[in-house]
């Protein structure tokens, strides 16, 4: 098993569970020493008491939330007290942490009282707040709402974008991987079983996934290029049936098989005024609540799924054959 | 006339005798509280010295034998207080192994005898509390930069609330028991008495209201100790992470 | 890591302070003193005269503390042969007699004395009012053992009030160990006020001491009364002895002839005389030394000595001569 993440790049760790993405990450954190082979960090071969060095330099956020008995901000402020951070300087990144996973208000409140998903958003705000070099995640979304998962996605990218960590993060869901990095590593019983783009991976598994419904809103269809150019990814009109139409950005044409990943529909009643470009009517067929998500069926032609939270469930009384609104923007549509 | 001032004369006599006892009893009474919060203080002291660092290693090493340890220090801290006592006065006596020591019917010796009986509280009491803090805790101290004595300072860190409930647990044990402070002390007026021998000895004595009042004074004392002791960690709690 | 060390410096400087605190204090109250330790019976104790005698003899002798350990004759006398005590004040002539022979005691001096009393339910129902101790007995047996109610109650542990109870059952004829089976007989097995409350609470009767019968009595905690005159039979003889100091070396024996002297001279003597006088219009306990020396009153006299003095080569004695060590002028 070879696993290389460059500077600056996001990098997935797909696999079931069990199949050793956590202790990979492990490893790559220097929580753990390889029980054989090397860990290299910049073409050195780390080991031992060097193993600290390398731990002040990547971080890992575990998989479960894992908290400190104190307020949310001293447990952001932990990171930057080991490492002797002057009280200015804390203070700055705390809130800059703490404001990127939307927990600032809660800052003084007792860490242990917020609800599962604030914390492993504290938890995320604690590794970025240190400013690591590299940052490991294990199964960041997992379990998550919705809202805490959009957050944590977006946090991600941004400090891709923004610092320029690299960032390796493990998943069991491949479209998850898809939306968030580019590179993806398969691993399955300790093995390395697939490795590259992550849209290609699951362009060529893509038949064993829908046979196993692994995945829901896959449909296919034919894209269409909407306007003149001819080159790189543009806005292309995805034809699924007689009556159904939706926009896309892709850089494919012809026969395509895409995925709307139920999260990034906001269900409404009534049409609502948005800079998405997709907005479809129909009818409510199915509604199935799990914990504080809910997925509702909506009949648009083809039944697609949204998730919502249940606090919106009851805030819309969405109910079985009622009328509503799914909208989407055209990026959040994955081709293939 | 001469007969009634007579009468008041030795009416007022007899309210200042019964003034004079009043305060002397008062006094001792002050000096039983304070004989036996200084030596039961100092036995948790003690005790927390020897105990606390055993129930720390406990609580974060892994090694063999280690449930057996924690098993024996379990078992004693069901010793009968009587029972530490007789071994110990045999142990204390001038014809015991320890006699030359003469510590037998000394506050010492009730210091030594309490803090042995409480060492295995602080010792189960800190081990487990560790045990349980999530090993994960020591992992997110290291993979958030910390080198290993600070990830185990963490993990203390967490069990403070633990730490502090066996030092409570084992003061409050050590000034309620009455075995190894009569067997130990023997109950010496001005010396080893303290508030559960007293209790026991004016209940013998048939002063059942001054045995109630000096429960009243021990029940209130164990209170108030932890209610400050809950500020305490409070305080220090905060000041840890300050 | 700056905190915690600030932290384990702060707590160890309090431990000191604290610990050196309670030393200082120590220190102060026991510096340059010999601690004397007495040995002493509970019913004794439990009086209170011992708290009276310590106050007294400690203002007198500002360098010496009377420490006194009250437990049951049995455990009293263990500590000394233990080495643990200096001195003995205890009221059990046989008991006294054993410690003495075993070579641990010496100097042994009769100090004071009173009655034992049986006590029982006003209504009396086995009808010993004013009976001889002994008469008493035997009608109490034999009222329980053709009524099969409880009606006696024993403190059977082994005190100076139970082996002089077992004196007094053979005296009467019966073997204690005999009818302690039987369904009449109860054994509490605890101290004096646990059994008066014992026998005051279900109507039994019970042989007492009259310190902590008059107390528990006069406190308004019981409403036994008392049924029998004293008489021989119910004498009750207290001694002091100091451990041998060639037995036990450790022992602080000067320090303990100077309060034996001192508990047989004229002040302490008084000071036993009129010990729980204003309390309950009753004297606890007599003083022994004058009788003894006196031979008067006569009677009394020859109760002490018949119960209490212990004999060699024919003659009866306070203390046998080869039993006392160093001229005290204790006996003459």
């Amino acid at each position: 098993m070879n696993i290389r993440a460059d500077h600056g790049e996001m990098l997935s760790l797909i696999g079931p569970n069990g199949a050793g993405k956590t202790t990979a990450l492990r490893v790559m954190a220097g929580l753990l020493e390889p029980t054989s082979g090397v860990l290299l960090f910049e073409d050195k071969i780390l080991s031992g008491n060097q193993l600290l060095g390398l731990r002040r330099q990547a971080t890992l956020v575990f998989q479960k939330p894992l908290i400190f008995s104190t307020t949310v901000s001293k447990n952001v402020a932990y990171g930057l007290r080991i490492r002797n951070v002057s009280g200015i300087e804390t203070d700055r990144r705390v809130k800059e942490a703490l404001d990127l996973v939307q927990l600032y208000p809660m800052r003084d409140r007792f860490a242990r009282n917020l609800s599962g998903g604030e914390q492993k958003r504290l938890n995320l705000a604690m590794a970025i707040a240190i400013e690591p070099d590299i940052l490991l995640l294990d199964e960041p979304t997992a379990f998550l709402d919705p809202d805490s998962r959009r957050i944590v996605e977006n946090v991600l990218k941004d400090i891709n974008r923004e610092q320029g960590s690299t960032i390796v993060i493990s998943t069991h869901d491949m479209m998850q991987a898809d939306i968030l990095t580019r590179k993806a590593v398969m691993i399955k019983d300790g093995k390395i079983i697939g490795s590259g783009s992550a849209t290609e991976m699951i362009r060529d598994r893509l038949e064993t996934l829908i046979f196993e419904d692994a995945t829901l809103n896959v449909f296919s269809g034919v894209a269409q290029c909407m306007n003149g150019s001819a080159h790189g990814s543009r806005l292309v009109q995805v034809r699924i049936n007689d009556v159904l139409s939706i926009e896309a950005i892709t850089d494919r044409e012809g026969d395509v098989t895409v995925r709307i990943p139920p999260e990034d529909i906001v269900l409404s009643r009534g049409s609502i005024l948005s800079s998405a470009r997709n907005t479809l009517r129909g009818k409510v067929t199915d509604v199935d609540i799990k914990n504080a998500t809910a997925l509702i069926t909506v009949d648009v032609g083809v039944n697609l799924v949204t998730q919502i939270t249940r606090g919106s469930l009851e805030r819309l009384h969405v109910a079985i054959g009622d009328d509503v609104d799914v909208t989407f923007k055209a990026s959040s549509v994955r081709v293939y | 006339m001469s007969s009634r001032m007579e009468e008041w004369r030795l009416w007022t006599i007899q309210l200042e005798t019964d003034e004079v006892a009043y305060m002397g009893l008062q006094d001792e009474i002050v000096e039983i509280t304070l004989r036996a919060l200084s030596i039961s203080g100092l036995a948790a002291l003690l005790a927390a010295s020897v105990g606390l660092p055993i129930g720390i290693i406990l609580g974060m090493y892994r090694f063999r034998g280690r449930d057996s340890v924690t098993g024996v220090f379990r078992a004693l801290m069901s010793v009968p207080t009587v029972a530490l006592g007789l071994v110990l006065y045999l142990v204390f006596s001038r014809s015991g192994p320890l006699g030359f020591l003469e510590l037998l019917y000394t506050p010492l010796a009730l210091v030594i005898g309490q803090s042995i009986l409480v060492v295995p509280i602080i010792v189960s009491i800190t081990s487990e509390t560790i045990s349980n803090v999530d090993p994960l805790i020591r992992d997110l101290s290291r993979t958030l930069g910390a080198d290993e004595r600070a990830a185990a300072a963490s993990v203390l860190r967490e069990s403070l609330g633990g730490i502090v409930l066996a030092l409570s647990a084992s003061f409050s044990r050590a000034i309620s028991e009455l075995g190894v402070a009569l067997m130990l002390g023997g109950n010496i007026q001005g010396l080893t008495r303290v508030l559960t021998t007293a209790i026991a000895l004016e209940t013998t004595r048939g002063e059942i209201l001054l045995g109630l009042g000096l429960t009243v004074i021990l029940l209130t004392l164990m209170i108030a100790f932890n209610l400050l002791l809950n500020q305490i960690e409070k305080k220090v709690k905060w000041w840890l992470w300050e | 890591m700056r905190k915690e060390k600030k932290m384990v410096a702060t707590l160890s400087i309090i431990a000191i302070i604290v610990a050196s605190l309670g030393y200082l204090f120590y220190y102060t109250q026991t510096a340059k003193k010999d601690t004397l330790v007495i040995s002493t019976t509970t019913s004794l104790y439990d009086t209170g005269l011992l708290d009276e005698i310590k106050t007294t003899y400690e203002a007198e002798n500002p360098r010496v503390i009377l420490a006194f350990i009250s437990a049951g004759t049995g455990i009293a006398l263990e500590n000394a042969r233990r080495g643990d005590a200096d001195l003995i004040l205890v009221h059990s002539p046989s008991q006294e007699y054993e410690f003495m022979q075993e070579g641990y005691g010496v100097n042994r001096k009769i100090f004071a004395y009173n009655f034992f009393t049986i006590v029982g339910p006003s209504e009396d129902p086995v009808g010993i009012y004013n009976m001889s101790p002994l008469d008493a007995l035997s009608a109490i047996l034999k009222y329980g053992r053709t009524s099969h109610d409880a009606i006696w109650v024993s403190r059977d542990d082994g005190s100076g009030t139970n082996t002089k109870e077992k004196a007094l059952w053979s005296a009467s004829g019966f073997n204690y160990s005999e009818i302690q089976g039987e369904d009449w007989f109860v054994s509490s097995g605890s101290g004096m006020g646990t059994t008066l409350n014992l026998a005051n609470e279900r109507g039994f009767y019970t042989l007492s001491d009259i310190g902590t019968y008059l107390k528990y009595k006069s406190d308004g905690l019981i409403t036994l009364e008392q049924m029998v005159e004293e008489g021989e039979s119910l004498l009750n003889v207290y001694s002091v002895i100091a451990v041998n100091a060639e037995r036990i070396s450790t022992v602080k024996y000067e320090a303990a002839m100077d309060f034996v002297r001192w508990l047989v001279g004229e002040s302490a003597q008084n000071l036993i005389a009129n010990y729980g006088h204003d309390a309950y219009n009753a004297s606890l306990f007599s003083p022994a030394v004058t009788v003894i020396k006196d031979h008067s009153p006569s009677e009394l006299y020859q109760w002490i000595q018949n119960y209490a003095f212990f004999e060699s080569g024919g003659v009866l004695y306070e203390c046998p001569p080869e039993w006392r060590n160093g001229d005290y002028g204790l006996y003459n």
